[in-house]
């Protein structure tokens, strides 16, 4: 993503309340992502992708009324922050598209790698491929994107849906993974770096 | 704000509510105590308790059992892909 410039410090991070953020259940979900004992980690890493993507395409389902090209012109998290699309095909360039397009081109690619059986190989004892963690965390940092947008534009969708422990709930879940596996740069969360701090705890700080 | 001017539609009312419902069955799963692995392996210890076999051959099932638990796991991907593009197709 690309920092935008020349605007005023307006951002979400104000909006974002400063207290813990009520979630699903009161497990352990950081024990819960852990590799289990004797597990093979690609295998693990490629059965919670598979539940991410799913995850995000249900808690983005939700919110397309609010989400339109009209209201979310750009694809964005906060005022500062503009994603760009770029897949090397249609867009070999980054472009600035709707979020709305940005998550069907982010979800469609996805899709496409879930399905693609050389990435993601589902008969039994076949291989995972030689660049298998590379292509796992381009997944992550994408689908990161759709929650960043979802928080930053669509909390009061979200919460008018009381759907906001489930988001909750999906995005603690999925930044416990993103940590345990080290999936993510640190500079890729900054757009939530409050979030993440209210959902996970106060050991989680990005600097 | 603008958002709060929306009214949803029944469809995305309806939608929503199905999704959390997942979602609540979904981390209740997740979260569960003691999980399935670990219950499975439990049962598998207790049978081996009684079996007279040598620890060698143990082993040898107790790997058995991690091998299993892959293709479970492999299994499940294919089943939640089948089923998340449907959900919601079929819901929205
Ligand atoms: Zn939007």
């Amino acid at each position: 993503f690309r920092a935008k410039k020349h605007i005023p410090e307006r951002t979400h991070q104000h909006r974002l309340q400063k207290y813990a953020e009520v979630t699903l259940g009161s497990g352990n979900l950081k024990l819960a992502v852990q590799l289990p004992e004797g597990e093979d980690s690609q295998e693990w890493l490629a059965v919670h992708t598979y539940d991410f993507y799913n995850q995000i395409n249900m808690l983005y389902g939700i919110i397309t009324e609010y989400c339109t090209p009209q209201r979310c012109p750009v694809m964005s998290a906060g005022a500062r922050v503009e994603y760009r699309w770029q897949d090397n095909k249609q867009y070999k360039k980054p472009t600035t598209v709707s979020a709305p397009h940005y998550v069907d081109l982010l979800m469609n690619w996805i899709q496409g790698q879930l399905e693609d059986n050389d990435v993601f190989p589902s008969q039994l004892g076949a291989p995972f491929p030689k660049n298998f963690s590379s292509i796992v965390k381009t997944i992550f940092k994408r689908l990161f994107r759709v929650y960043a947008h979802i928080y930053c534009h669509h909390l009061e969708a979200i919460q008018q849906l009381n759907a906001e422990p489930h988001l909750n709930t999906s995005f603690k879940h999925f930044m416990y993974f993103v940590y345990e596996f080290k999936l993510m740069d640190k500079s890729e969360m900054q757009p939530l770096a409050e979030k993440i701090t209210n959902v996970l705890g106060d050991e989680y700080v990005l600097t | 704000s603008e958002t709060s001017e929306i009214i949803p539609s029944v469809e995305t009312v309806e939608k929503s509510a199905a999704i959390k419902i997942y979602f609540e069955n979904y981390f209740y799963g997740v979260l569960k105590k003691p999980s399935g692995r670990m219950t499975r392996r439990l049962l598998l210890e207790n049978e081996l308790e009684k079996m007279t076999i040598s620890e060698q051959d143990k082993q040898w099932i107790r790997q058995e059992l991690l091998d299993l638990e892959s293709d479970y796991m492999r299994l499940l991907r294919k089943r939640v892909a089948i089923s998340s593009f449907n959900i919601v197709k079929t819901i929205g």
